[in-house]
């Protein structure tokens, strides 16, 4: 068992034991070892069945709004988790005070599909450090570039470490930069393929919602997408495409690049790319470097009195 | 039962001779996952295990129109939708045709059969490739199918080294091994449907099939439906991309005068999906919305129909995105009864 994996067994148990948490929320083992899922301790017993590995891919961040109606909630934080919780927060859907954050640095989660794929089996444990990968089954160890197994929300991460915390595992990793050159190399393509690209992956979404629900972004408690007054249930391709920018339209401004939407998506729909866009507009258009971790001052989010443009249009 | 064989190289022309009457859909590589589509041509990309869709995309589509209607509160004209025309499903799994085996029975019971599944179930041609090899979520053995079922089929091809065995399951398949004779070497292989059904399923150590229903309905109540609760993020991939879920809601769209009826899927995971005019659901729970599924799938719907709602494909498993597999469940339910 790693270092970390006991101290955070310890901490959850020290939590829960004291009487004051009501939940834990980190990871157990699943089906099999490289697929662990979001797990939910709620005595102290129980903080045993926690793990951390490389495996650990779902955002927990999400999970705290129904697991705090029982009460303060400690939980497992990664750079994602805690922007996500970090938006929660500036949302005013989550007290700080209520949560016990026990910070992890990551340096990225593996996909259990592609690194199966590529070793030919299941495999049992995997190391990440900066440079590549390792699975490695039985006897068989073997290492691998990290944009050849990481998830795809991990590939352009420059959050390794949450900037709240209360408890660290381990010492923090630095913060990086943005570089957005997927959405770049994007904006160069004629209008035409770009048209073509996103209908192909919209043509195929299932509006399964699980964009939405994994979200840290979404917090809403009742959502237009529900309604079919609001939101067409339809699935011609022009209604997918109002689908889709309806819901990349209600997270700008908001969205903290966390990739939960692009994971947790069943069709594969590479979602993170519409957030970048935004992502870069904001950075650009009002000169936020890093847009995507909440702040003070956020851009779409906030109305003043002496702006320049007029939120009616008819000004001037 | 009909059985030809066919060389690997001719598969190409088969499948054309297959595209001739019809529009031929079947698995193909898009932006790095497999989904079932219309083929165009394309080589139909073969791989251990399903697509990311099911067959219910060509015969429940997603959503699609009921009537189109125009007019006033007591005058109004309805145009139905043209008859669906003929199509062919080429690189099915057996799960996946065992699952339309299963659809039928509640669509198609009388005396309210679903008229446009009929029609559509009526047109289409189900060419199932049996598996030599499972894929990372299967485990259809637990639930009662095989890797070489031909249940729901029209012609099963069991893949060999150099040939595929061709079985006609029905009428509607011996028609096409009939009209594909030029390509079919009358020889047998019976080795090659023998390797397939021996095909071994490796998750399936995660499900005990016995008594499968009345173990469950012994957990029925117990509080882990409540850790699963706190999983599950109430989304619909599990439902929608299930072969076997068939749940469907009515919705108008009105544009002045004129409007639109339409079906289309609808989860029993979603909140509303159980509430009732007068205000009551019966499932107000996420727990309640889970255990509901579980318990329709593998205690519910074999009391009624003798065969689980679940086929085993492993769609749940590899899309959902807390990994709320229906095997590993199982398995966790079997863990706290111990």
């Amino acid at each position: 068992m790693t270092d970390r994996q006991a101290a955070l067994r310890d901490i959850a148990a020290g939590l829960l034991g004291g009487g004051q948490f009501a939940t834990f929320i980190g990871f157990r083992a699943g089906l099999d070892p490289s697929r662990p899922v979001p797990h939910f301790v709620r005595d102290a017993s129980g903080a045993g069945a926690l793990v951390i590995n490389p495996f650990c891919g779902a955002g927990l961040a999400r999970h705290v709004l129904e697991a705090l109606e029982d009460g303060p909630v400690g939980i497992l934080t990664r750079g994602c988790d805690g922007l996500g919780l970090e938006r929660l927060i500036a949302d005013g859907r989550v007290a700080r005070e209520r949560l016990h954050i026990v910070a992890v640095a990551c340096r990225g989660a593996v996909d259990p599909a592609r690194a199966r794929a590529i070793l030919g089996r299941i495999p049992e444990r995997a190391e990440v450090d900066a440079q590549a990968v390792t699975l490695i089954a039985g006897e068989e160890r073997r290492s691998v570039p990290r944009d050849s197994c990481l998830l795809s929300r991990c590939l352009n991460c420059v959050d390794p470490s949450p900037r709240l915390a209360d408890s660290w595992l381990d010492e923090p990793l630095p913060a990086g930069v943005r570089d957005f050159k997927a959405v770049s190399h994007m904006e160069q393509q004629p209008p035409e393929a770009r048209y073509a690209f996103w209908a192909r992956q919209f043509r195929r979404c299932i509006r399964c919602y699980a964009c939405r629900n994994v979200c840290p972004a979404c917090s809403c408690r009742s959502c237009s997408l529900d309604d079919p007054e609001l939101q067409e249930r339809a699935t011609s391709l022009a209604d997918q495409f109002g689908f889709q920018f309806t819901r990349a339209y209600h997270v700008a401004g908001r969205c903290v690049a966390c990739g939960e939407c692009q994971r947790a998506c069943p069709m594969s729909i590479p979602l993170s790319l519409l957030n970048e866009k935004f992502l870069k507009d904001i950075r650009d258009s009002f000169g936020i470097a890093d847009p995507h971790r909440p702040s003070a001052v956020e851009p779409l989010a906030c109305y003043r009195p002496d702006d320049p443009e007029s939120w009616r249009g008819d000004a001037r | 039962m009909t059985m030809n064989l066919l060389p690997s190289e001719r598969l190409a022309e088969f499948r054309e001779c297959l595209a001739a009457g019809a529009r031929l859909y079947g698995p193909v590589e898009v932006d790095g996952i497999v989904l079932f589509e219309e083929l165009g041509g394309r080589p139909p990309a073969i791989r251990p295990g399903n697509p990311a869709n099911s067959l219910k995309s060509f015969l429940c589509p997603q959503t699609e129109a009921v009537f189109d209607f125009e007019g006033g509160y007591t005058d109004v004209a309805l145009r139905v939708p043209a008859a669906p025309t003929a199509q062919a499903i080429f690189g099915v799994r057996p799960c996946d045709a065992v699952a339309l085996e299963r659809v039928s029975r509640v669509l198609l019971a009388e005396p309210f059969a679903d008229e446009s599944y009929r029609q559509r179930r009526e047109m289409t041609t189900i060419l199932t490739m049996a598996c030599r090899e499972a894929g990372p979520h299967c485990f259809c053995r637990s639930v009662g199918v095989s890797p070489a079922d031909g249940r729901g089929s029209d012609v099963v091809l069991y893949p060999a080294d150099g040939h595929y065995l061709l079985e006609a399951v029905t009428a509607r398949g011996l028609s096409v091994l009939q009209s594909a004779g030029a390509f079919l070497d009358p020889a047998r292989d019976e080795a090659a449907r023998a390797t397939c059904q021996s095909t071994p399923v490796p998750l399936i150590g995660a499900v005990e099939r016995e008594d499968l229903a009345a173990r469950l309905e012994a957990v029925a109540l117990h509080p882990h439906w409540d850790e699963l609760a706190r999983r599950c993020l109430g989304c619909g991939a599990c439902t929608f991309l299930c072969p076997t879920c068939y749940c469907f809601a009515l919705f108008d769209t009105v544009r002045g005068a004129r409007g639109r009826r339409s079906r289309g899927w609808d989860s029993c995971q979603f909140k509303d999906y159980s509430l009732m005019a007068g205000g009551h659901d019966p499932l107000p729970t996420k727990a309640s919305r889970i255990r509901r599924r579980f318990l329709h799938k593998l205690s519910r719907f074999p009391a009624v129909q003798g065969e689980y709602a679940c086929v085993g494909c492993g769609r749940c498993g590899g899309t959902c995105p807390v990994g709320l597999h229906l095997a590993g469940v199982l398995s966790e339910l079997e863990e706290v009864l111990r």
